[in-house]
Formats: C-alpha cells, structure tokens, sequence
C-alpha cells in the first residue's frame, strides 16, 4: 500500500474554490443586470409589456393599401407588418410615409402594400425607457391585428 | 491538526447573510414593481356623441355638422376623418385640417376643440361645426375627447369606444 499518495495541494485547492465562486459570482451578477435592465418602461415606470395591453388601433386593407387609426391612447411609435403569401411569411417594420413620432393621440396613416399577400398582422411597437435609454418594444403578436385579404 | 482554526464569527454572518437578503430583495422588487397595474389614462364609458344633422355640398365642399352630447360627460372635442373612396372601410383622412374656425371652435393639435375652455361641452347640449374641404368624402368617422385627470394634471384623451360612423352621399 503506497502511503505517500499525493492529491491537489491545500493552496491549489483554494485557488480553485476561489475560482470557482468568482465565476459563479460573475455569471450571477450578469444574470441579475440582464433582468433589471431589461425593465423597459413606460407612462412614470409601467412595464411596456402592460402598456401593450392598452394599445388600442383600427386598421383596413383595401386596394393595396393599408389603412390605421390610432383610436386608443398609447402613442404607437413604429408597426411591424407580417405579410403572408402562399406558404411563407415576412416581417418588416413599417417605414414608407410612417409618421417621424410614430401613430400619437388620434394619428392615422395610409400606405401601400406591396406583393401578392394573402393575410397581414399590424404589430404595434412602442418606446419606452430603460437603464440604457429609449429603446423600442415590441408587442406580442397577440396584440397585432389581423386582416385577411 | 491546526486547533485554532476560525472563520467567519456568528454575528458577521448573520450581518452578511441579512445585506445579502435585503440587496437580493430589492433588486427583485425594482423589476417586480414594473408589473404592477397603474391606473390607466382612459374615457369613462358613458362617454358619447351622436351626430344630429349632417350637411354637405359637393360643389362647395362645405360640410356642416350639427352634434350632440348624449353622454354623461363633459366633451371637449372630437377627432375627425374622412373615406377618399367608396371603397374605404376605415376612415385616416383628417378633416380638422379644414375647420373653419371663425365658427367658434378651435383646432387643438389634430383635433377639433368646442372652445377655448375645457370640457366645454356638457351632457345634452348641441353643437354647429363647419368644414370647408379641399376633396369629396365618402364617410365620416369621430372618436369624441376630452380632458381627464392623471394625478395633478389633465390630459386630453381620444374615447375610442365612443366613435361614431356616418356615410356620405352628396359627393357621389
């Protein structure tokens, strides 16, 4: 039986533990100011994603055009717009004519669709604030609306 | 075998672990407070206007409104568009653009306001507004507004629910 068997040494041992806990503490910490800065709020510290339940808008589509109004009181900053064809989808933010300050009190907007679509969905996106500053948010798909073609 | 082996005291873990509970607590309660419903800015529901008499002549372009506030609210004004074109289930065009103003009510933002003063028009009462429009509509659309009170101040709010839809048929 061999008696001088030899493990880590107690100070290597330490440096590890150490180690160890300095990494967890790291990956904690990230954790943690990921989930506070992602706190995006709106109207004196809402959370956005409350502020999506309140958003209110009509929209139409006829003749390649489509047709919003804001009838709610949640400023609507941008809309995504899901175009559906046959079999496949896209989604891009809605920028030809879109108002500079986006869908406010009242606003309305008119622009054309493009291609051969057979159902759209207006996803409304909102700006609200967070540790980093105005950043945008956007809402469910839940919230869109839904126009068949 | 090391005998005076020490670590932390009994006290100063408490104290750690006690700092430690509060910092966890109130990083947890700054995210969670973002989620916790606030009285949202909105029009009573007893909200409502009724368009009485519309007139309108194609070759003027004078539109002619006769209003009515028969809600439970004071109004301070409306939002109003105009269809383009037959086709047009929605109405986007804004018609404030045309007020004509020497009538007594005021255009606020892309709105119409009765008058001046606030929540001007009370329950029951009437109202005569006149447009003078550039090109010929099919149907009107007004969505009601009013000004609401959030903590110290007032702000206007467009009542949605209570909009109301009228078809045209003198440009035609």
């Amino acid at each position: 039986m061999k008696k001088d068997k030899k493990a880590m040494s107690p100070i290597i041992a330490t440096m590890l533990l150490i180690a160890i806990v300095i990494v967890l503490a790291l990956i904690v910490f990230l954790w943690f100011r990921g989930i506070t800065e992602e706190a995006v709020t709106k109207f004196e510290g809402t959370n956005v994603k409350l502020v999506c339940e309140d958003i209110s808008f009509d929209a139409s589509y006829s003749d390649g055009n489509v047709y919003i109004l804001n009838t709610g009181n949640v400023p609507i900053y941008k809309m995504r717009l899901k175009s559906f064809t046959d079999g496949s989808h896209t989604t891009e933010t809605i920028t030809t004519n879109w108002p500079q300050y986006g869908l406010t009190l009242g606003g309305t907007y008119n622009g054309e669709i493009s291609g051969n679509v057979t159902r759209i969905i207006l996803i409304p996106v909102l700006i609200g604030h967070s540790k980093r500053g105005d950043v945008t948010y956007t809402c469910d798909e839940r919230f869109g609306y839904e126009i068949e073609i | 075998m090391i005998k005076n082996k020490r670590g932390v005291s009994v006290v100063i873990g408490y104290i750690l672990l006690i700092a430690f509970g509060v910092i966890m607590g109130l990083i947890v309660y700054n995210y969670l407070k973002t989620y916790v419903p606030k009285d949202t800015l909105s029009c009573p529901n007893e909200v409502s206007i009724f368009i009485k008499e519309i007139e309108c002549n194609s070759s003027t372009g004078n539109l002619s409104l006769r209003l009515k506030n028969n809600g439970n609210f004071n109004l301070e004004g409306y939002f109003i568009y105009g269809t383009t074109n037959s086709t047009q289930e929605l109405a986007v065009q804004d018609l404030s653009l045309f007020l004509k103003n020497n009538t007594g009510p005021i255009k606020l933002g892309n709105s119409v306001a009765f008058s001046v003063s606030k929540n001007s028009l009370p329950p029951n009462e009437e109202v005569s507004n006149n447009f003078t429009l550039d090109y010929s509509i099919y149907s009107i659309e007004i969505i009601p507004t009013r000004f609401q009170g959030q903590g110290t101040k007032e702000r206007l709010v467009g009542c949605g629910e209570a909009r109301v839809k009228q078809e045209l048929n003198c440009y035609e």
